[in-house]
């Protein structure tokens, strides 16, 4: 049984439908890939996975059973854990207040506990230490987003759904972002990622799937995907292969 | 994409918009006015129901100010019934006890309340949201109390009566169709104004100051004009409602008036001054509709509003317009390539931006810590560094979102000094947000217009913005776009939304915040392709990118800030192998 099923999912918002009958499915302990261009519906599948989305049909089971039409809420405790794009940090409240919000789905967590965590996601994100006590609307763009992405980990869901966790992000912290990602997976959570970096996104992946235009245009592994050269010229840049 | 077919739309084919001509107005204008006829005519000539219709053709123009100011420009004004008491007063005190004609009492009242109007917009200088509000409701207030208690003015509470109607309309059905004549003008003016460049340019305050500002809009000087407009047409509502019932008191005009004003501008749709009419003609007829309910009319009253506020939140015409309209087509064929210099540009001095001893201090943290450096004309110039080190700070000093604490910025050499962002932009730098920053009430070709409207780049004529806005997303790929609604674009499109704008106001010098996040390798490779094209029409920029591939390939010069201070400035290859650089932002050196 897979982790998450993802069977025949169609989307649409008012514009029209941007989903077109979906299959994904991610197995327990992978790290799985969503690639392709703007607008293709990659955050699409992700919001409609966390129950984000009104009007979508098809088949979402999560560990065997259909999460498709519970509250958003309902999916988070069901284990499924969603760092969206565009960082959403509380400007009002401290950079450790913000990340304490990510466990806030373990409402019976010791205080020792959690704070065990917050300074784990600190050995993570050294750059955060020294900003614990700033407040959200003071960060920079990049501090932003770790501060995201490191709140996104308090869950420690069994599923975690990334949405370009890379955006803005130094070249240092890219590659730091990418070993957190594999370094998680390690400790037993499955991830869902949508980068626009490729190069750095099929470097961790077990399998990846390409979208266009609301369908899966190809799937497979990372190193049958770099020698598409169909794939490689539309999404990844038409590099040369990577020595990866 | 780049090259140019050599057929080219003429402007007067590019109707991607209804506003581009005046004219097209017309027939809906004749709609209206053969309405108000038929309306003034079938309705009876004396009595209580001519009364509720003079009541609601009056308001209604007082609730088309609200659509201004509200709805354009996302000022809350709680003062509107306050102006209809202006107007009405005014036209009461000259016409009853002056002998001055009606026509010009009701231009008086304009004119008086479009300065009332001007004075509240001016407490915005300062104030937002619930403050802003607060001053409007004391403004309110105060006014009530000035009309109930200056009895020599006034006549206190007992008002003034035996107000005349102009001579030859003293009839019931004559009197009725001048209102609504007038409301027909003033729903008409209200519609035209949404589509013109003023109307844009308060719906980018709306939307959103930071970007409206930086696109050369005076978002000060725009909201005072909402309010005084807003004023001017609540004096005209006032005017004709004295005329009305020739008989005004102060209790006609309190703040619950307001409230019951702001009611019908959200009930009816605040977005358009069909929506003023509609929700002024709903909540004006429906509780005489209701009176059969005798003592649970209100509550009935009070709740049908609730429930369609929570149902239709845009409002009754905007649930409609929703259904009737679809969108606008998008104009086929290929369009004037898009001039990319402006009229200044050549100008003296090679460089384009001169930054001598920056520093930027927030309280004990020092942001920028005195950087100089140089952008040379025509050059792709990077600034790079690690996340918090004062990248997009150093480019809101630039562009006079935040006042430098020291230092100098020159424009082609011109000082800066203490320049607001309007005045920077007029001239001649335009700027994109790593946030992305767009006007989310309007279209993509709307946003853009707003762009290809920038003080300074000489395009006046309504054709020549929309051709020129169209040609600005033809060049990022868009065009096919350009009637959507900005926000249901992804994410990195609307990237591409903000660059567009950015280059239809054809700048000298471009800022770019982080043009590539959120696109995928191939899109990067598009937008460096696109740089590069950019470079080779003279266009100066400055870009902040984590991408060193995109930086590679466009960057002529690069620098490099840590914790507010230059730490390497020169070509990419001596940068991007210089170890403190190596060290502190990339980890690894980027492979040649």
């Amino acid at each position: 049984m897979s982790l998450l099923a993802i069977g025949g999912l169609h989307a649409r918002y008012n514009a029209g439908e941007v989903l077109h009958g979906l299959d994904v499915t991610v197995e327990e302990g992978e790290i799985v890939a969503l690639l392709g261009a703007n607008g293709a519906g990659k955050t699409t599948t992700l919001r409609s996975i966390s129950g984000l989305l009104d009007n979508i049909t098809g088949k979402i089971e999560f560990e065997g059973k259909s999460i498709l039409g519970q509250s958003p809420g309902a999916i988070v405790r069901a284990g499924i854990s969603h760092i969206p794009e565009g960082r959403r940090v509380f400007p009002g409240l401290t950079v450790r207040e913000n990340i304490l919000l990510g466990a806030s789905n373990r409402s019976r967590l010791s205080r020792a506990t959690r704070d065990t965590k917050l300074e784990e996601m600190l050995t993570y994100f050294p750059d955060l230490r020294r900003l614990i006590d700033a407040l959200g609307w003071t960060l920079s763009g990049g501090q932003l987003q770790m501060v995201a992405v490191a709140r996104g980990l308090m869950a420690r869901p069994r599923l975690l759904l990334l949405d370009e966790p890379s955006l803005g992000l130094a070249p240092l912290i890219v590659q730091q972002v990418f070993r957190i990602i594999a370094d998680i997976r390690a400790r037993g959570t499955t991830v869902l990622l949508v980068e626009q970096n490729a190069h750095m996104a099929l470097s961790v992946a077990d399998r990846a799937y390409v979208l266009e235009t609301g369908r899966i245009l190809v799937s497979g592994k990372p190193d049958v995907l770099w020698n598409d050269p169909q794939v490689r010229a539309a999404y990844l840049g038409g590099l040369a292969v990577v020595d990866t | 994409m780049s090259t140019m077919e050599p057929a080219i739309v003429a402007p007067e084919k590019l109707a991607v918009i209804p506003a581009a001509r005046w004219w097209r107005g017309l027939p809906t204008a004749a709609a209206g006015l053969v309405v108000a006829v038929l309306v003034a005519a079938v309705a009876p000539g004396h009595g209580y129901t001519l009364n509720i219709i003079m009541q609601a053709a009056t308001y209604a123009i007082g609730v088309a100010g609200l659509v201004v100011v509200l709805g354009y420009c996302g000022q809350i004004s709680l003062a509107q019934a306050g102006f209809l008491g202006i107007g009405a007063y005014v036209q009461a005190i000259l016409t009853v006890h002056a002998g001055v004609p009606f026509l010009i009492g009701t231009v008086a009242a304009v004119i008086v309340c479009g300065i009332f109007g001007l004075l509240l917009g001016f407490a915005s200088l300062r104030l937002g949201g619930h403050y802003l509000a607060m001053v409007t409701i004391s403004f309110q207030v105060i006014l009530t109390l000035v009309m109930t208690n200056w009895i020599g003015l006034t006549g206190g509470p007992d008002g003034v009566s035996g107000i005349p109607r102009p001579a030859g309309l003293e009839d019931g059905h004559a009197y009725l169709g001048l209102c609504l004549v007038l409301l027909v003008g003033a729903v008409l003016f209200t519609w035209r104004l949404k589509l013109s460049r003023l109307g844009r340019a308060m719906q980018a305050v709306r939307d959103n100051e930071i970007a409206a500002g930086t696109c050369g809009i005076d978002v000060f000087q725009i909201k005072v004009v909402a309010f005084g407009i807003s004023a001017m047409l609540g004096g005209l509502g006032g005017a004709l409602f004295a005329g009305a019932f020739s008989y005004v008191s102060p209790d006609q005009f309190t703040f619950d008036e307001s409230i019951v004003m702001l009611t019908m501008a959200l009930l009816g749709g605040v977005q358009s001054p069909f929506g003023a009419l509609l929700g002024t003609f709903t909540l004006v007829i429906l509780p005489e509709w209701l009176r059969f309910l005798r003592e649970a009319y209100l509550a009935i009253y009070g709740a049908a509003v609730i429930l369609i506020m929570i149902f239709l939140p845009e409002g009754l015409w905007g649930w409609a317009a929703k259904r009737l309209y679809r969108r606008a087509p998008v104009v086929e064929g290929s369009l004037p390539p898009l001039p990319l210099l402006s009229q200044t540009a050549g100008l003296a001095g090679e460089n384009a931006l001169e930054v001598d001893g920056l520093a930027k201090h927030f309280g004990g943290l020092k942001a920028l810590d005195g950087i100089s450096f140089n952008v040379r004309r025509g050059s792709v110039h990077a600034l790079i560094g690690p996340n918090g080190s004062g990248k997009t700070t150093f480019l809101n000093v630039i562009s006079g979102l935040y006042r430098a604490t020291s230092g100098a910025v020159r424009l082609a050499n011109v000082p800066m000094g203490t320049l607001p962002p309007h005045q920077r932009t007029k001239r001649g730098m335009t700027r994109t947000y790593q946030n992305i920053r767009v006007f989310r009430g309007l279209t993509v070709l709307e946003n853009v217009m707003i762009g290809a409207e920038r003080p300074g780049n000489d395009v006046r004529d309504p054709a020549a913005v929309v051709s020129r806005a169209l040609s600005a997303l033809d060049f990022v790929g868009l065009r096919h776009d350009a009637s959507l609604p900005v926000g249901s674009l992804p994410y990195g499109h609307q990237r591409y939304v903000e660059i567009a704008r950015a280059l239809a106001g054809s700048p000298d010098l471009l800022l770019l915040d982080e043009p590539a996040a959120g696109l995928n390798s191939t899109e990067k490779q598009e937008l460096s392709e696109l740089l590069r094209r950019l470079k080779g029409h003279g266009l100066t920029i400055l870009v902040i990118e984590h991408d060193m591939k995109l930086i590679e390939a466009v960057a002529d010069h690069i620098t490099v800030l840590n914790f507010g201070r230059c730490i390497a400035d020169g070509t990419p290859r001596e940068v991007l192998s210089h170890p403190e650089v190596i060290a502190a932002y990339l980890g690894e050196p980027v492979p040649a």
